[in-house]
């Protein structure tokens, strides 16, 4: 059996300028101008992220931050391994900043789609000359169904850091994620609880929302608000925020310019409803009748209903590939305008149309 | 005695049952000459062991569009031979669907190396949708290699169903409606859709732990 060929890496860059009203501990209320960059490195069995962030409140109070973080897993798609390395390092003016290293290893069962990983990690947390160590227990799962990603985590944590003025702290993270990405939108809403032993409120939450929209090919509208606790280690403060930037991008990304589209031409979309049956529905606005043969009918013409802005075919239709043609106010069958003509073999008037 | 009448009701429903499938795979309404021709092609493959659906499919379709019965039975060679190749080349996948998409692949000429890497990505599930999404590339023009490199970027980067045939069912509208050109749309749509993908989860997990889940202004 042939070795599987090595995946391009995949890149993705971008910078964001933006605006935005915070409420830390120990500052008044105040509004901030930032900018930051990102970098994403996706490769084969490796993942690289990057980003810096500056941010000024007032004419006396800055602050920056950076971050780095690595992982490598085993083989895939049966990797089992994996390990991560994140460096961090924050800093304000009129105090000194705080530099973290941690590494981590876990096991993983499962397949990207869904499954579980668990793993233990540690580092040191630096700041004036002072250093604290931090342990870490940690248990992740992931489950993606269509486009939407669920991740969950369990972690414990025990740290002494140089910030932490009264020795050591240990606590229990338990938080909740929610991704969904499709076309030029995404959102994003995560939340946590931890359970402290020390150095806070017993019980503590965050939150996190962030939802971004492709507004050109290489320009994004981002806004963001939560919640974050005092992440000691890492020299964060517990902040509270609403957040709106402009993201731009070297890179091409879907977007909400798009050239006018022809509305009079037919086009089909297709959703799976359950195992076994398939919603078709044909945007065909001026038609008064619209037909439907394809190789799941045995090539027989079917009527199909007219509902709202469109044409609708409720039926039991297998995943894979499928040849489909249209038939709008008794004209010639033609296919879908959104779908490739099955040209090479001399069937125009035919789509190609790929069921999920 | 009366096992054997419960015998003899199971051969009846059993010979009811054959008939009943080869009915189903009966090619009707070509001409005489046709039919029987293309009818014993589809009679072959079953014996083969080939899903002869795929057969029967494409010859209905032929007689639809008023394919001329040379051309009908022709056709109907070449899917069988097509399916063979499937066969072999995407074993150990042998579902109708999977067998389907891969002949469908052949027919644009689409390698069968490109064919076993696809079914390698993802060898526990069924490839009918990747090797749906194939297809529709290559028949848009994007070279079949880069098409193969695409479909299996997705698979071994965690894609579900719905995400692949997303981008299969939308790369030729970004071509007529946007002006791209099809490797051009696809390479945007693969280059779009892989970062968010999740090959390592726990990674994503970690990341998030790490302070990197949202974009923009963060703990400033």
């Amino acid at each position: 059996m042939a070795p599987p060929a090595h995946l391009d890496a995949q890149v993705e860059s971008s910078v964001e300028l933006g605006a935005s009203r915070l409420r830390q501990a120990n500052v008044p209320t105040s509004n901030a101008l930032s900018g930051g960059a990102t970098l994403d490195v996706l490769g084969d069995r490796s993942q690289l992220r990057a980003s810096v962030l500056a941010s000024r409140q007032t004419e006396s109070r800055w602050t920056g931050q950076a971050a780095l973080f690595g992982s490598i897993t085993g083989n895939s798609p049966s990797s089992w391994w994996q390990l991560d390395a994140t460096a961090t390092d924050y800093a304000q003016t009129s105090s000194g900043p705080t530099t973290s290293f941690e590494a981590a290893a876990r096991a993983r069962a499962g397949s990207g789609l869904r499954g579980v990983a668990f793993g233990f990690g540690g580092g040191t947390s630096l700041t004036g000359g002072h250093s604290g160590g931090v342990q870490r227990a940690l248990g992740d799962g992931w489950w993606v169904l269509d486009r939407e990603r669920f991740v969950a985590s369990l972690g414990w944590t025990r740290a002494n850091p140089p910030l932490f003025l009264s020795g050591s702290i240990s606590y229990t993270d338990l938080s909740a994620g929610w991704r969904h990405e499709a076309g030029a939108l995404s959102l994003g809403l995560s939340a946590g609880l931890r359970f402290q032993s020390r150095g806070g409120p017993d019980t503590d939450s965050w939150q996190l929302f962030d939802a971004g929209v492709w507004f050109a090919p290489h320009a994004a509208f981002v806004v963001t608000a939560g919640r974050t606790l005092a992440d000691y280690v890492r020299g964060t403060p517990r902040t509270t925020w609403v957040a709106a930037a402009i993201r731009l991008s070297p890179n091409r990304h879907l977007s909400l310019v798009r050239p006018a589209t022809d509305r009079s031409l037919p086009r089909l979309t297709v959703a799976r409803i359950d195992a076994q049956r398939v919603d078709l529905e044909i945007s065909a606005p001026t038609a008064t009748r619209v037909e439907l043969m394809a190789d799941f009918t045995d090539w027989q013409p079917v009527p199909l209903e007219h509902a709202g802005n469109g044409w609708r075919l409720e039926r039991a239709i297998s995943s894979g590939l499928h040849h489909v043609s249209l038939r709008i106010d008794g004209g010639p069958w033609i296919a879908p305008s959104n779908l490739p003509r099955a040209d090479a073999n001399a069937e125009a008037g035919v789509g190609l149309l790929t069921v999920p | 005695m009366r096992a054997a009448r419960v015998y003899a009701v199971a051969l009846s429903f059993a010979a009811l049952r054959v008939v009943g499938a080869q009915d189903s795979l009966r090619f009707v309404g070509a001409d005489a000459v046709t039919s029987r021709q293309v009818s014993q092609i589809i009679e072959a493959a079953a014996a083969d062991g080939l899903p002869a659906g795929v057969i029967l499919s494409k010859a209905r379709f032929a007689l639809a569009v008023r394919t001329p019965g040379p051309k009908i039975v022709d056709a109907a060679k070449a899917v069988a031979a097509r399916l063979v190749i499937a066969r072999g080349a995407i074993a150990p996948h042998d579902l109708e669907g999977d067998l389907a998409g891969a002949e469908a692949a052949l027919s644009y000429e689409v390698p069968a190396e490109i064919l076993r890497r696809i079914s390698l990505a993802r060898p526990k599930e069924t490839i009918a949708v990747p090797l749906g999404v194939l297809t529709q590339l290559v028949a848009d023009r994007v070279p079949a290699k880069r098409a193969g490199e695409i479909v299996e970027g997705l698979l071994r980067r965690g894609a579900t169903m719905t995400q692949i045939a997303d981008l299969g069912n939308t790369v030729d509208a970004d071509v007529k409606i946007g002006g791209w050109k099809a490797i051009d749309a696809a390479n945007m749509r693969y280059n779009n859709l892989a970062p968010h993908l999740a090959p390592m989860p726990a990674n994503a997990a970690a990341a998030d732990n790490a302070g990197f889940a949202t974009s923009g202004p963060k703990k400033p």
